[in-house]
């Protein structure tokens, strides 16, 4: 089965959320705390197939029942287990481009068959389930319909002991069944009661309380200790999954958190549901990112034929993996909004998937910047951005750098960028100029961050510009640098700077260094970018243009992100 | 019941439709359970066997036989099929435009029940998903008495079917109601082009097997429409042929003298067309016979089938009345004459007003208000009512419901009727009869005027000869011998 459209309403921390999610994968990102959870939650609640308990204080807005919740799924796709189980509750069109549910006498058959349901936490704590009719009075929507829509909720924040072991609506439950284990598991009970050692002295104290109780008028003959399931369980709920060795059983619950994330993956795949809707809050746990990869495969290939999954991660090694529709951003600016991943984030998402999990990504021109930045957060703040969300993006070109930016600003990211003061003057960096959520540095004094460093610097500290290395430890080629520098000054022969200054003035030595170093990549990587930086904070003055710019993104930059880390 | 093995795992078997052919005795309801039995098992915890009649009577002597077995009815829904159109329908009332809640209202309005099938059934066909989830919660549909289904009713049964139900169908040509409606096609046209197995007639007579082949054999004489040999009949089937005229065969010595044969009886009903012959046997004391009364409102279905059948016909009509009137009591033959001539006597008597509006209006609506006009009249007209029932129920009758509403209120009207216990010995009329059966059946006077050629006759002839177990006596008279039997 597949949701077409979801509506949450006064759900924990959502006041309102409408979205229509993908027919296959569906994964939520989002920063910490926007509700991710919450809607998985609330997808595993409206399918839950568990019998309704009582909701919960905290299940609601602001725990105030008084506002009762509700989410309402459109779902489609149906099992006919699930439309048998509900005959005669209407089946819907679904009009996926109008948004709308159709089944008036002039429809034909080729429209998309839904079933409308919903779970509404009551202003008295009661969950209620029901099937809609619209114009007509809901039906309540029973546990076994319920259970007919085939959902998988693999959480292993959440009782991974309750998933693999046979308790109500539970993966073990619906891959093994029920009934068949339970007179087995109640036999298993009474032999065990059976072979129950007391020993002496708990005997005698049995022996005197079944004194006691007979004298203050119980109708007992004896008192004995026996194995009983607590009240309201049965027998059959104390079977659980355990690997077994010649060292003994263990149980599968006890295991680490990927292996129990495998464990139940595997235990709902096993299940025969034709199309489940799998609902898996961060399938990464405690997974290689190998195995990360083969999970989502595994749950790909389940869903392929009319199912559907909502996942959440925190994993590049996914995101990295997602094909167009697949991944959504679910947003909170007072509402809630949920919105596909497309364009230029999607293809960030590939290339640079942690950019999408970053607080706040600076979007560079290329590696040198991406280089000098990091050096420089140390070097003028003294941390390492990583460590405060801020990701450094290579966008591998100016052009590139724009867009992304543009494309992340206008999907309410906060976006930081450093890109080149190229001569033209583009129509989107005019445009991310007016995004409040973007802001674009751009070091003055020449058209690479190269050039401006060489224009900058002192000229008796210009040939030491030369011999910084592009790795570590690794001595640059003068000759070749040199070369390189008298060619862009029309020399054939090399000459030492000074001569060269002598001959040519020292603007055209330096415009001729800053060209020699973009165009023959003297810095070309984030290394090169350290050693650059390096190079900077020792030659260049605090008052220089280049180094003030560099100075405001990084405070700009600590400042988007403090006020929540310090929270 | 005579079904061969193979036959019977042809019902069982995955064949989406198959009609079974089942005169009446043959132990159809007997095979509708054990079919119904011998599936639920193999259903999944929520599908269910959906057993269909037309009536909330048939439901019920279903639901009986299924509890008689001492079997859990689980597993097994019983609904009429227009409850089973109104499940289907409810809830897209407001979009079909129809009511919400959907229920029937009161008055029922003209073509109510018509429209509701109609949609219904539409529903069915255009939106197959619904169609078929319905199919995937009833993988085994019988349809009962379905030689009644309208078009509408049948084309839900066959929707059902497309999309995986697998329908068992169970009817009989010559067990068809009266047909005034002209959306019921009738069994032979239902089944065309299907699959058929014929269930033979044994299950009533499996004590008397003689009896069950030459009933059988009757049965397919009155449906080719070939008299019935009397001649070679065999020992537990009497025929005694007797001098006289119909006017008075309740008061003829050689019928008497067959009939106080019979005292020693157990299990007797003797069987005549219309309801004062029932009474007039009934009062010789010798006899020990009670009346018959029924609960069934098959009076009521037959004036408003005769009245249907001849609406503008005023002369016709007053004589559906004037034997409707008998049939609730006695009427004075004065009254009688005078209604059936149309002719208003003397103002002070209480024909006028009847008269009045039947010349006004040949019509349903002319009959209800003539007969409540009746009614008022009652002491005036010589009217004694014994048996109200009938009457109340066609009184009762709005004047605005077109003829297929009527069948539902008549319906209606039976199953708020209470069930009243069959005298073991009794006289009755052969509609009254319909479903009952007796060790010993007598068919007093199988003359032309009660029983002619005409197929509704036919079908009436073989519903009495069908609710013998053992025996059967059919007394003929010398003139006027019907022409279903030949000497």
């Amino acid at each position: 089965m597949q949701i077409r459209l979801l509506e949450i309403e006064n759900f924990r921390g959502i006041k309102a959320l409408t979205w229509l999610p993908s027919a296959g994968i569906n994964f939520v990102l989002g920063a910490g705390d926007t509700g991710k959870s919450t809607l998985l939650d609330a997808i595993a609640l409206v399918l839950s197939p568990q019998p309704s308990q009582a909701a919960l204080e905290a299940d609601y807005r602001n725990m105030d029942p008084s506002q009762p919740f509700r989410v309402k799924a459109v779902v489609g796709h149906l099992s006919d287990d699930f439309t048998a189980r509900v005959f005669p509750a209407p089946l819907w069109g679904w009009d996926a481009a109008a948004r709308v549910l159709r089944s008036g006498p002039d429809e034909q058959h080729q429209i998309d068959p839904v079933a409308v349901i919903e779970v509404e936490g009551t202003a008295d704590l009661e969950l209620i389930h029901r099937i809609l009719q619209p114009g007509n009075e809901p039906r309540i929507l029973s546990v076994q319909a319920r259970s007919a829509a085939g959902l998988w909720n693999v959480n292993t924040n959440r009782s991974p002991d309750t998933q693999l072991r046979m308790s109500r609506g539970s993966l073990l439950e619906a891959a093994l069944g029920r009934d068949q284990m339970r007179a087995p598991a109640a036999a298993a009970v009474q032999g065990a009661a059976g072979s129950l050692q007391v020993p002496e002295e708990t005997t005698n104290v049995l022996k005197r309380l079944s004194d006691q109780m007979k004298d203050a008028g119980l109708d007992i003959q004896e008192l004995a200790l026996s194995l009983i399931p607590s009240v309201g369980q049965s027998p059959v709920q104390l079977l659980a999954l355990v690997a077994k060795s010649a060292d003994g059983s263990i149980p599968l619950a006890s295991y680490g958190r990927g292996s129990r994330q495998i464990a139940m993956v595997t235990l709902a795949a096993g299940e025969v549901h034709e199309a489940p809707i799998a609902v898996i809050d961060e399938i990464e746990a405690g997974l290689e990112p190998y195995r990360q990869r083969a999970l989502v495969a595994l749950v790909r290939n389940l869903v392929r034929d009319g199912g559907q999954a909502f996942m959440t991660t925190h994993s590049p090694a996914v995101l990295a993996r997602l094909s167009k529709g697949e991944a959504w951003r679910l947003r909170r600016q007072g509402d809630h909004s949920i919105q596909p991943i497309r364009g230029h984030v999607e293809r960030l998402m590939h290339r640079d998937p942690e950019a999408l999990l970053s607080r706040l990504p600076i979007v560079c021109e290329g590696a040198t910047e991406v280089g000098v930045l990091e050096y420089m957060f140390q070097a003028l703040a003294g941390v390492d951005p990583a460590t405060f969300g801020i990701h450094l993006v290579d966008a591998g070109g100016h052009r590139q750098a724009l867009d992304f930016m543009k494309a992340f600003a206008e999907d309410g990211y906060q976006v930081g960028g450093l890109v080149d003061d190229e001569s033209f003057s583009s129509g989107t960096r005019v445009a991310i100029t007016a995004l409040p959520s973007a802001r674009l540095f751009i070091p003055p004094g020449g058209r690479c961050i190269e050039c401006a460093v060489a224009n900058a610097l002192p000229t008796a500290s210009l040939e030491s510009l030369l011999e910084v290395p592009a790795a570590s430890g690794v001595k640059p080629n003068m000759v070749d640098r040199l070369q390189a520098v008298s060619a862009r000054l029309g020399q054939q022969t090399r000459l030492p700077i000074a001569e060269m200054v002598k001959s040519y003035g020292e603007k055209k030595v330096r415009e001729a260094i800053g060209e020699a170093a973009t165009g023959s990549d003297w810095f070309k990587s984030v290394e090169a970018g350290h050693e650059l930086a390096a190079f900077m904070h020792a030659n260049l003055r605090g008052d220089n243009e280049v180094m003030i710019t560099i100075q405001k993104l990084t405070a700009w930059s600590l400042e988007q992100v403090r006020p929540q880390h310090d929270a | 019941m005579t079904l061969s093995d193979e036959e019977f795992g042809r019902i069982l078997g995955d064949s989406p439709v198959i009609a079974v052919d089942a005169p009446a005795g043959a132990g159809k309801t007997h095979l509708a359970c054990t079919v119904a039995f011998a599936s639920v098992p193999k259903l999944k915890p929520y599908q269910e066997v959906l057993f269909l009649s037309h009536t909330n009577a048939a439901r019920d002597v279903f639901r009986r036989r299924v509890s008689g077995e001492g079997r859990a009815s689980s597993g097994i829904a019983l609904k009429t099929l227009d409850t089973f159109c109104i499940d289907v329908l409810s809830p897209y009332a407001d979009l079909w435009g129809l009511p919400t809640p959907l229920r029937p209202p009161t008055p029922i309005p003209r073509d109510w029940f018509l429209d509701v099938r109609r949609k219904a059934a539409t529903l069915f066909e255009r939106r197959l998903e619904i169609a078929r989830a319905a199919a995937h919660r009833y993988p085994l549909v019988l349809a009962d008495e379905h030689q009644d289904a309208s078009i509408h009713h049948n084309s839900i049964i066959q929707s059902l079917a497309r999309v995986g139900s697998r329908v068992r169908m169970f009817g009989d040509a010559l067990q068809a109601i009266l047909t005034f409606d002209p959306t019921i096609p009738g069994w032979d046209h239902l089944t065309e082009g299907i699959a058929t197995i014929e269930l033979s007639g044994a299950w009533r007579w499996r004590d008397a097997p003689e009896l069950g082949e030459w009933i059988s054999a009757a049965r397919a004489l009155l449906k080719a429409g070939v008299a019935i040999p009397l001649s070679n009949a065999p020992v537990c089937v009497d025929v005694m042929s007797v001098l006289g005229t119909r006017q008075s065969w309740t008061q003829n010595a050689d019928v008497l003298k067959v009939l106080r044969r019979l005292r020693g009886e157990e299990s007797l009903i003797v069987l005549s067309r219309r309801n004062d012959e029932a009474k007039a046997i009934a009062r010789h004391p010798e006899l020990d016979l009670a009346v018959n009364e029924g609960s069934d409102q098959s009076a009521v279905e037959q004036v408003v089938a005769e009245v249907v059948s001849a609406i503008g016909d005023h002369r016709t009509i007053a004589g559906s009345l004037v034997d409707f009137m008998i049939g609730c009591g006695s009427l004075d033959p004065q009254s009688a004459q005078l209604i059936k001539a149309l002719d208003r006597g003397n103002a002070e008597h209480g024909t006028a007003e009847v008269i009045d509006i039947l010349r006004a209006r040949a019509d349903l609506p002319g009959l209800v208000l003539a007969v409540r006009a009746a009614r008022r009249h009652a002491s005036q007209l010589g009217w004694t009512i014994s048996h109200p029932m009938s009457l109340n129920t066609l009184a009762a009758l709005p004047l605005s419901v077109g003829v297929d509403e009527v069948r539902e209120l008549i319906f209606q009207a039976q199953r708020a009727a209470a069930e009243t216990a069959v005298p073991s010995r009794c006289a009755s009329t052969i509609h009254k009869a319909k479903g009952r059966e007796f060790d010993h059946v007598v068919v007093p006077w199988l003359d032309a005027s009660t029983f002619g050629p005409d197929i509704k006759d036919r079908q009436l002839l073989y519903v009495a000869l069908s609710r013998a177990r053992r025996r059967l006596t059919l007394v003929v008279p010398a003139q006027n011998r019907s022409p279903l039997v030949s000497v």
